[in-house]
């Protein structure tokens, strides 16, 4: 990220810090639900991402999943440029996106969408915008199509593509619509020293680190390894960042990894089942020391969505209304009841914490109000019209 | 299980009025046949001296259980030819009948059900029209042919298509499907058909001895037993009207059979009866089980003062169960049918009188006079033939009439062209200059529709990120490829990218291998500028619109047939309808039969 959003930055500490305040007696334990309900480690599209030029959402909307009439929608709000505040529907045009939609931005207003492969589509046709989704075209596919895991595509400030395929390969690309190249695979990587110690069952997502190389995320078999590898003079290896012994007999996988303005921070799910619990972990360079955070015990609930932005800041959405985020050097922090239907959570243009909310046609955003009693203000209530039997 | 559905609705208007009329046709076939055979015996009766006795007729002294089996069967034939007759079966069958029924056994099982099923859906009409002709030709044999080798050959005819229809209409009767219980039809109403038609087979000799009744008593003791067994096995589901808020097995199969399209007074009862199950499950499967374990242990001991009020119990009960739980059976629509408990009635029925009242022994009847030579014996044999024999024979020939056509049918790979046309109708001839157009192939190389010239161009137009339509005529085009054989040399399949964002030869090509065109020499799928597409899109009148909010881009399926000077000669509606086997095939051999009729006239 080349421009610093230094304001959105502070706001991001500074509402940490006040959601420390707010929800200081919450525990880093969501309620347990009344079932016994396992966790799903499956990580789910939904989610929201911050850049200098524009912030990102994307949530499903119309219809039930797996559904011809579910629609993956981005969202867009460009608040530097226009002094715009509300979020509007930026979607690519010319693909269905009911399989999913994945999104990687430079860190100005260029991003670059993907979408995933759905019903004969086997492919993921890519769209760039170069000014936040008033404008797209398209770009390099990728063959086969993309992951299902909201961090299969990463991109650098200077427009350098990582990709995820659903198959486990790893493909890059030199700049935005240069073709694809392979990297490497699942497979690949299973069989170097560093997979092999892993166990690795598969990859789950690719970023870069601060200095430009490859770093990919996976999910390891061999309890209390964590799956990162990175490429070091042309080899992969493994990632330096190490459990505490007490989380070191779990199996570990990595939920996401996004590097933002220097900081690479990862999301671990440590366990399996009701049993797990999120951690967070962060580092300057993607290689050398990695700082954990405390642990999330998700008390049975699933992932809804996950957000990593600037500054390190993550953001956690859980079934039952759930939700939490965390900041370096910070502990989880429990959020007041989501209003109904988050999709996922997202940071206003002055880093206040905003949830996102989708139904079959409406699209609503919810605001954080801190104080005494904090409660979520509803900001945008928006009606959108969704392409309904046209990918039936 | 996939491809059983031929892609129809079951009130498509264009399959109903030619399933209507291939049962007119032949229809009216069958009833010259038996004007031709009438006119023909009475001729042969006034011509030939030799016919004019009493005759071969039929002997005197059928068992009056065989005849119950022989008449009854056979009127359960011909209501069920009756029944298959009803317009919706043609596209119904496989999907309402065939795939539900199977939908709860093994993978084989449904592996062998779809094989069926798709065949069905390859040519419903000729399929639909040859089960009505072939059930109505088997119930009038059995009816017809009341003794000797033409009626036991009539009574291995019902079992032969009996067999046919309980494993690949019936799925084996559920046999290999949890559930199994008698009061739902197991093991399936077809199977009691095929047990009487084995026994209308068996020489008449075995009719006159009680052996063979005890012996069909037994069997049908033995397995009411293991039925009784079956029902009263704990765990599944039988005993309880209610299972943890749930409906329980019984409560679910009769408020569903209560749902169905029928009379009012009908849905009310069983409606009704579904209610006193929720409530009182317990003791309604306790009686069942008592019945079934009760009745079958009379029949086992074959005592006829045992089994006559067991049989009467037994018959009662099977009319209870067929309306108030099989719910008669055949309403609906695509009944095909009345279900188990008639015919299990007959079978009892049957048994009974095989146990009690055998025939007297019938004296040899004297052959007929050898004639002076094979035509006029044949002449004379016929002539002396009695009028049921003369209506059986042409009984046999209403069934081969209607398996006829199905079997022809069945030697075409292609399926119908009636799928095609009842999804997008027929083809309009047309006869102008095709618009020209100049773009780039997927291997970047300039072609123009005048670098056709010579060549029958089979032209549409595709979105190379389409989820659903394109991909689907993408396969319907190669499909006519292979079809084309050695014309393949003078075809061209031409696409033309109908997406305006996604048209770099990138993602034609993706497309291409996604769809495995790759490989075809005659295949291009053009792309160019927006302008050069936009431009041509106009003059073939396609529309290609971009929808927001992650739609796939919205353009007409259409298909042009383009002769070798360049004369557009058919515009196809190519909507693909739902891409399954059948209509994958049926569009493939509508492409091939209208670029052959341009081959032929280039």
């Amino acid at each position: 990220m080349s421009r610093p959003k230094a304001a959105a930055l502070c706001i991001t500490a500074a509402a940490a810090a006040l959601l420390a305040a707010a929800c200081g007696s919450a525990q880093a334990t969501a309620p347990h639900p009344g079932g016994a309900a396992s966790l799903s480690t499956t990580v789910p599209l939904a989610t929201s991402i911050v850049t200098a030029g524009a912030d990102w959402a994307v949530l499903p909307m119309g219809g039930s999943n797996p559904s011809p009439d579910e629609f993956w929608e981005l969202f867009v709000r460009a608040p530097q440029a226009t002094n715009e505040t509300t979020w509007k529907l930026a979607t690519p045009p010319g693909v269905a996106s009911n399989g999913g939609l994945v999104i990687a931005a430079t860190g100005d207003k260029t991003a670059v969408a993907g979408f995933r492969p759905s019903q004969d589509l086997k492919f993921s046709p890519l769209a760039a915008t170069p000014d936040a989704g008033n404008t797209w075209s398209q770009s390099a596919l990728i063959n086969p199509g993309l992951a299902s895991a909201p961090d299969s595509l990463a991109v650098t400030t200077a427009g350098a593509l990582i990709a995820l395929t659903g198959q486990g390969q790893v493909q890059h690309a030199s700049r935005l619509g240069a073709s694809w190249t392979p990297l490497t695979s699942r497979d690949a990587i299973a069989r170097t020293p560093a997979g092999l110690a892993c166990g690795l069952a598969s990859l789950t997502a690719v970023a870069f680190t601060a200095v430009g190389e490859p770093l990919l995320g996976g999910d390891c078999t061999r309890p209390g390894t964590v799956g990162l590898f990175t490429l070091v003079n042309g080899g992969w290896q493994a990632g330096s960042l190490t459990l505490p012994s007490g989380l070191g007999q779990q199996p570990v996988e990595v939920l996401g990894l996004s590097t933002i303005r220097g900081r690479t921070t990862a999301i671990l799910a440590v366990g399996r089942g009701a049993a797990t619990q999120f951690v967070a972990a962060w580092t300057g360079n993607g290689v050398g020391t990695w700082t954990l955070s405390s642990q999330l015990r998700t008390g049975g609930h699933t992932l809804i969505a996950q957000s990593l932005w600037p500054n390190g800041a993550v953001g956690l959405v859980l079934s039952g209304g759930h939700a939490a985020t965390i900041s370096p050097g910070k502990t989880w922090q429990l959020l007041p009841a989501l209003p109904p239907q988050i999709a996922t959570l997202a940071l206003g243009p002055g880093g206040q914490l905003q949830a996102l909310a989708a139904t079959k046609t409406s699209f609503t955003a919810w605001q954080l109000t801190l104080g005494a009693a904090p409660h979520w203000d509803q900001i945008q209530a928006t009606k959108i019209s969704i392409p309904y039997g046209s990918s039936g | 299980m996939p491809g059983m559905n031929s892609g129809l609705t079951d009130n498509n208007s264009t399959l109903i009025a030619a399933f209507r009329t291939a049962l007119l046709h032949q229809g009216l076939i069958i009833l010259a046949l038996l004007l031709v055979l009438g006119l023909v015996w009475f001729g042969i009766r006034e011509w030939v001296p030799a016919a004019r006795g009493p005759g071969h007729g039929p002997p005197s002294g059928e068992a009056d259980g065989r005849r119950l089996l022989r008449i009854g069967f056979g009127v359960l034939w011909i209501f069920d030819g009756v029944l298959q007759a009803q317009p919706a079966m043609p596209a119904g069958l496989p999907t309402q009948v065939m795939e539900p029924t199977a939908a709860a056994s093994p993978t084989w099982v449904q592996h062998l059900v779809n094989w069926a099923g798709t065949s069905w859906s390859f040519h419903p009409v000729q399929a639909g029209a040859a089960t009505v002709w072939i059930q109505l030709g088997i119930g009038a044999w059995l009816i017809a042919a009341p003794s000797g080798w033409p009626s036991r050959l009539g009574g291995l005819a019902s079992a032969g298509w009996g067999l046919v229809v309980w494993v690949f209409g019936e799925a084996f009767g559920g046999l290999f499907a949890p559930g199994l219980t008698f009061l739902f039809g197991a093991p399936g109403a077809v199977m009691f058909y095929c047990a009487a038609g084995l026994l209308i087979a068996v020489p008449d000799r075995y009719w006159r001895s009680p052996r063979l009744g005890r012996f069909i008593l037994a069997g049908l003791g033995v397995f009411l037993i293991g039925m009784a067994v079956l029902q009263a096995w704990p765990g599944r589901g039988f005993w309880q009207g209610v299972v943890h808020g749930q409906p329980g097995s019984l409560t679910t199969m009769v408020t569903s059979m209560a749902a169905t399209s029928q009379p009012h007074v009908l849905s009310a009862l069983v409606s009704g009866f579904g209610s006193l199950v929720a409530t009182h499950g317990f003791l309604v499967n306790l009686i069942a089980v008592v019945v079934l374990a009760g009745c079958g242990a009379a029949f086992v001991t074959a005592k006829p003062q045992l089994v006559r009020p067991a049989a009467l119990v037994m018959l009662l009960f099977c009319l209870a169960d067929w309306i108030l739980i099989e719910d008669v059976g055949f309403f609906g629509g695509v009944g095909t049918d009345p279900n188990s408990m008639i015919p299990f009635a007959l079978l009892i029925a049957g048994g009974y009188l095989a146990l009690v009242r055998m025939p007297s022994a019938v004296p040899e009847t004297a052959a007929p006079e050898p004639a002076a030579s094979v035509p006029r014996l044949a002449a004379t044999w016929f002539g002396t033939a009695g009028p049921r024999a003369v209506l059986a024979g042409w009984a046999v020939l209403v069934v081969l009439i209607g398996a006829a056509p199905m079997a022809l049918a069945e030697t075409n790979k292609t399926a119908d062209p009636i799928i095609a046309t009842a999804i997008d109708g027929n083809a309009a001839p047309l006869n102008f200059a095709a618009p020209a157009f100049s773009l780039t192939s997927q291997d970047g190389r300039p072609v123009s529709l005048a670098s056709l010239h010579g060549k029958v161009v089979l032209l549409t137009f595709l979105d190379p990120v389409c989820t659903t339509d394109c991909p689907l005529i993408a396969q319907e085009f190669r499909a006519a490829d292979t079809m084309l054989g050695n014309s393949q040399a003078k075809v061209e399949m031409v696409a033309i990218v109908a997406n305006p964002v996604y048209r770099s030869l990138a993602y034609t090509n993706a497309f291409d291998r996604q769809e495995r065109l790759a490989g075809l020499p005659n295949w291009l799928f053009l792309t160019g500028s927006l302008r050069q597409l936009e431009d041509a899109w106009k003059q073939y009148g396609i529309t290609a619109q971009a929808e927001s909010g992650g739609g796939m881009v919205a353009h007409n399926d259409v298909a042009y047939v383009i002769d070798a000077n360049g004369r557009t000669r058919f515009e196809l509606n190519f909507d693909p309808g739902p891409g399954t086997a059948s209509s994958e095939s049926s569009f493939a051999g509508e492409l091939i039969t209208d670029a052959r009729h341009v081959l032929r006239s280039s």
